[in-house]
């Protein structure tokens, strides 16, 4: 008997990749469910230049995670790298 | 990290006749989910290209993740030639769209806009029903969830 996936994919467990419009709604009700509305609610406060310049704020943030996560594991690999007490 | 104002002010001071679309309109209308480039529909009337080219040229833009060594130059004849372009560009990754599923060129768009003032600057947005209608008809699995949160915004600020 098939196991049932712990982790289901809404959008999978749906069909949405048969482009077929109920599946489709279906699974847009299904992720509705889990929007954060108070962050919506924060955000419609702001302006649409403050919301953008919020945007250009959460790229460099991500930019600076990525570089860190690449410096990281370039540590990783170097051969001038301390072995662990 | 895309640098909207200078984007925007480019296309803005050049008289281009563009609309945002995509992930950055959404986050103008409220959305919180965070994008890397900014979707363009652009009016691909002869004098409208030659205006993009002008005011997108001094960011000496190329194709995005083409193969290297791949020839390619930004100028009214290619951009003629072609419909949608995604482009690297030095103030960050623009999609340069003559048309989306769903929603056609910028002048069957258009009336589907607002038009917003950022960076001293004003622009036209597709409005944030239309945004919706464009991701659903978009088909893709990837837009789900900011279908979702684009439906509840629209909610939110119906009971606002």
């Amino acid at each position: 008997m098939p196991c049932p996936d712990p982790n289901p994919n809404p959008a999978a467990a749906a069909g949405a990749d048969r482009g077929d419009g109920d599946s489709m709604s279906e699974v847009i009700d299904l992720y509705k469910r889990d929007v954060d509305r108070s962050l919506l609610r924060d955000r419609l406060k702001r302006t649409p230049e403050e919301r953008l310049i919020d945007l250009m704020r959460m790229q460099r943030l991500a930019e600076e995670v990525a570089r860190a996560g690449r410096r990281a594991r370039d540590a990783e690999g170097s051969p001038h790298r301390r072995p662990a007490p | 990290m895309t640098d909207l104002p200078s984007l925007i002010e480019a296309l803005a001071d050049r008289g281009v006749r563009f609309i945002v679309v995509g992930g950055v309109a959404g986050i103008a209308h409220g959305a919180a989910r965070t994008t890397f480039d900014v979707d363009c529909v652009y009016d691909r009337s002869p004098e409208n290209v030659s205006r993009l080219v002008e005011a997108l040229s001094p960011f000496h833009p190329c194709l995005r993740e083409a193969p290297a060594g791949l020839p390619f130059r930004f100028d009214v004849a290619t951009l003629r030639a072609g419909l949608n372009f995604t482009l690297d560009t030095s103030a960050g990754p623009i999609d340069l769209l003559g048309e989306v599923p769903g929603g056609g060129d910028h002048d069957r768009l258009l009336p589907h806009t607002i038009e917003i003032e950022v960076f001293g600057r004003r622009c036209r947005v597709v409005s944030l029903r239309r945004l919706i209608e464009l991701k659903r008809a978009a088909g893709r699995p990837k837009d789900l969830e900011a279908i979702a949160e684009l439906e509840a915004l629209e909610e939110e600020r119906g009971s606002s």
